[in-house]
């Protein structure tokens, strides 16, 4: 047996120990692969090279690969903190740091290798699966199966090089190299466990506090509601509060609230109760460092892929605002071919069977202090507003109603709306304004409008440029992206002057959903990557107490411990460790997204339940395979 | 001739209070000879050999191992001074569960790059030494406590070590396992002229030794040369443990 051999009967000869560091490998390289895979794809045409949607992609696959980075060499870490003994005993037999390293190395390599291949046929098998996905979500048709020879290449030689790196870091981890260190290592007895009062409330305070303020965002001035506006960067200020809170909620107020337990007797004395609660706190106490960062890399993973999906859904309303009217032309005096257009535009809703309701208004663009301003009469935008269910306004002689260009605009913040007069024809008309619209009514990009008195509008002099106003409404609208992409080309312009404005709102439709969609895809990689690995550290840390865990149960079975009553407490245990940050990030995801509700004012209840649904589907699954596996290791060595 | 010399050897773990496990030791052992450490839990017996063994460093004074000073040397080659100068027995044999039996006697070879052919003739030897050639492709869970410790003594002596260091090695055996593992101990000590020396609590174990230390809160105490019956220092070293108070098994 040479060094080579020993390196690699290590490894094969004990799956079992390497499987959860193998799989955690395997599970980075494959999310990595199925992402590349999707972005070589030769029909993905949206990613065309050096496109916003293709860099967009590419920086998601970087931040998968980060990750995986920062995952690989955490499930090292701890996956070698269990070996440690046994590094202590090679030592004393005379192996050098070089050996080790070189140990290390070999192994690492080994597996390595192996979970790249794992990765890559895990992923192959599943790519059709992810296809389809991606097909559904970035519409791209025809997103069928191909041997990703590209992707293939890139994930061997990327993670290859991430491996390397890995194996050169994890000498500089394992930081103490005294035998005697590493031969005592997990025999340290377990301290007193303390807590603070003081910690707590402030713990108990700040999460509190974190979610009021959370609250009172969409609250009509409230104390709360002041506090919040004031803060700055409420949404910041309101995550550091509330990660202050989830840090102390498992470091102070979990053990606070298991030390009440144990003092009601009735209930610790009970049964095995005692078993699981005073071991139970050691537990928290232990790794409360640990379950503050899965409980927050949950809360990111669940927010974010609540919110990118959100966003999806909310394409069709927001596009309806940008765009009061499915399809838009704008005439100038100048367009001489305004009839033919109109027509042509008409000849193709017709042709393919849209039924539609066309809507004649007129309007003014007129230049004041060098920028310029549309004039509509109140008559016609009476007319819009009707249609477009809007406030209908009645103006005097002397008063002008303001419209923004642009949708959700608030008046304090934008200088066009908190004018108080508007002067018009050069300085000689002076109008107050009594009120503003929250929302445009031409489409936006265009420019800022002014209403006024019919009587007033037919005084406008100079007229610089009197425009017709086409609005269409059109019933399943989302469906005429072909006819605005046809029209699109047939409508030929100036661009310096054009003479006409042309727009669709499929044609936005179409864009924005690709991008929100292309935006939930990568989102729900990364986010659930993220999750992924939350759980994994979860299950590297039971399986590191293992070995203590046995011996307890062991000896307590010695005493009289039934099977029964063992895999009753260590289910309770594996179940509270488990699901405590998962209901906890539940909870911060769901005070997030009320803020984001209140910004958006719309209810956003079903998108955050069906997301949180399907995380509770995956951490049950979670919890019924990690359970079963950690009863088998306990059962097999009580049973040996 | 001495193979081990300790000259005031003492340590000092430092912490709130500072805890002085072993003060000015000194010690010889004498080529081939057959020597064992006793003395009641705490009194420093562990922390001597682990300091011998050039696992722990003294906090003064030397330890000379076959002309060498093996705390004063680099990392590297404090390595290889164990690899080739040492052979250790621990009270939990500590075999490598990914390896056979077979392999884990050669490990200290493989460490050291032996050619693979001067290997296998070693192991051949140490393995009949100990009477284990049979089991010596099994697993490491499917032998006895008896059997691994035999497997345990092979791996401690396959690279002919000047000395044999061994902690508590029937500590983990019933009687009848431990008194083959001491036999076998003897004989080796006996047939191969290996300097042994032990820390052991059992004074059944270590009355199969040519001369017992005894060792209390940190300071020699006592020592005691065997004569011809082994069941007279027996009585004897049991007379001394009860003495100073530590456990007779």
């Amino acid at each position: 047996m040479n060094f080579r051999q020993f390196a690699f009967n290590n490894v094969t000869r004990n799956a079992r120990t390497y499987l959860a560091y193998f799989l955690s490998s395997a599970f980075s390289v494959m999310i990595f692969f199925s992402f590349a895979v999707t972005l070589f794809h030769p029909n993905l045409s949206v990613v065309a090279e050096g496109s916003t949607m293709g860099l967009t992609m590419q920086t998601a696959e970087i931040i998968i690969f980060c990750f995986s980075f920062l995952f690989i060499l955490y499930s090292v870490n701890s996956f070698l903190k269990v070996r440690m003994k046994e590094f202590g005993m090679l030592m004393v037999l005379g192996m050098s740091k070089k050996q080790f390293n070189r140990l290390i190395f070999l192994e690492n390599m080994m597996i390595g290798s192996c979970s790249i291949v794992a990765g890559i046929i895990i992923g192959l098998v599943f790519s059709k699966f992810f296809l389809l996905i991606g097909e559904k979500i970035l519409s791209v048709n025809h997103f069928n199966f191909y041997f990703p020879v590209k992707a293939i290449i890139l994930t061997i030689v990327g993670f290859f090089i991430l491996f390397m790196i890995i194996s050169a870091l994890t000498p500089i981890l394992i930081r103490s190299t005294k035998i005697i260190e590493l031969l005592k290592r997990g025999k340290e007895p377990n301290r007193e466990i303390k807590f603070s009062w003081l910690l707590s409330v402030l713990g108990f305070v700040c999460l509190i506090g974190g979610y009021g303020l959370a609250l009172s965002f969409g609250g009509a001035n409230t104390f709360l509601n002041d506090l919040a506006e004031n803060l700055g960067n409420p949404m910041l200020v309101i995550t550091i509060i509330v990660s202050i809170g989830t840090y102390f909620f498992f470091s102070q107020l979990s053990i606070l609230m298991i030390d009440l337990f144990k003092k009601k007797q009735s209930f610790y004395m009970k049964k095995t109760n005692m078993l699981w609660i005073s071991d139970l706190a050691y537990r928290i106490r232990d790794n409360a460092r640990m379950l503050f960062i899965v409980t927050i890399l949950s809360a990111i993973a669940f927010t974010a892929i609540s919110s990118l999906y959100i966003l999806s859904q909310n394409v069709k309303s927001q596009t309806t605002k940008v765009f009061p009217y499915h399809f838009t032309y704008i005439a100038t005096s100048k367009d001489r071919q305004e009839g033919t257009h109109i027509k042509a535009l008409e000849r193709q809703l017709n042709k393919h069977h849209f039924s539609y309701k066309k809507h004649v208004t007129h309007f003014i663009k007129q230049e004041i202090n060098g920028s310029f301003y549309f004039v509509m009469s109140e008559s016609d935008y009476n007319k819009n507003a009707h249609i477009l269910h809007r406030k209908t306004i009645h103006l005097g002689k002397t008063e002008a109603y303001l419209i923004p260009n642009y949708p959700n605009v608030s008046v304090d913040k934008n200088p066009f709306l908190s004018q108080k007069t508007v002067s018009l024809n050069k300085g000689h008309l002076k109008l107050s304004v009594i009120d503003r619209a929250e929302g445009n009514i031409l489409p936006s990009g265009l420019g800022n409008t002014i209403i006024v008195n019919d009587k007033i509008m037919n005084s406008i002099t100079p007229i610089d440029d009197k425009m017709t106003y086409y609005g269409y409404q059109v019933k399943n609208w989302e469906k005429t992206y072909p006819i605005a992409q046809y029209l699109q080309k047939k409508f030929e312009r100036n661009s310096t002057a054009p003479s006409f404005y042309y727009f669709a709102s499929s044609d936005l439709y179409h864009a924005e959903k690709l991008t929100k969609n292309l935006m939930l895809y990568i989102g729900f990689f990364i986010g659930v990557i993220f999750f992924i690995a939350a759980a994994s550290f979860l299950y590297f840390r039971l399986y590191t107490d293992l070995n203590k865990e046995q011996e307890k149960y062991y000896n307590l079975s010695k005493v009289g411990l039934s099977e029964k009553e063992m895999k009753k407490t260590s289910t309770i245990q594996i179940a509270i460790l488990l699901f405590a940050p998962f209901v906890l990030a539940a909870i911060h995801t769901m005070f997030a997204l009320g803020v984001l509700e209140s910004m958006m004012g719309t209810s956003l209840r079903t998108e955050v339940c069906s997301v949180l649904a399907i995380f509770t589907v995956i951490e049950v699954i979670f919890f019924i395979v990690i359970r079963s596996r950690y009863v088998h290791h306990l059962k097999q060595y009580i049973n040996r | 001739m001495e193979v081990l010399k300790i000259n005031d050897v003492s340590k000092v773990y430092e912490g709130k209070v500072a805890y002085t496990a072993l003060k000015d030791i000194n010690l010889s052992v004498d080529k081939g000879e057959f020597a064992a450490i006793m003395g009641p839990s705490g009194s420093g017996k562990s922390t001597l050999l682990n300091v011998i063994s050039t696992i722990d460093f003294p906090t003064s004074g030397e330890v000379i191992l076959n002309g060498q000073m093996p705390h004063t040397l680099e990392k590297e080659q404090l390595a290889k001074f164990r690899r080739r100068e040492l052979g250790f027995v621990f009270q939990n044999f500590n075999l490598l569960d990914t390896l056979t039996i077979g392999e884990n006697i050669v490990l200290p070879l493989t460490l050291d790059a032996v050619p693979v052919d001067k290997m296998n003739k070693r192991l051949k030897e140490a393995a009949s030494k100990l009477g284990i050639e049979k089991i010596l492709n099994k697993r490491t869970y499917e032998v006895s406590g008896g059997q691994a410790q035999r497997a345990a003594v092979a791996r401690a002596i396959i690279h002919s070590p000047s000395l044999l260091l061994a902690d508590e090695p029937t500590g983990n055996l019933d009687s009848k396992a431990a008194s083959d593992v001491m036999e076998l101990f003897e004989t080796i000590n006996q047939n191969e002229q290996v300097t042994t020396l032990m820390v052991t609590h059992d004074a059944q174990a270590a009355s199969y030794c040519h001369r017992v230390i005894f060792i209390k809160d940190g300071q020699l105490y006592n020592e005691l040369h065997r004569g011809e019956s082994r069941k007279q220092f027996y009585q004897q070293i049991i007379d001394v443990l009860s003495l100073i108070g530590g456990a007779a098994k």
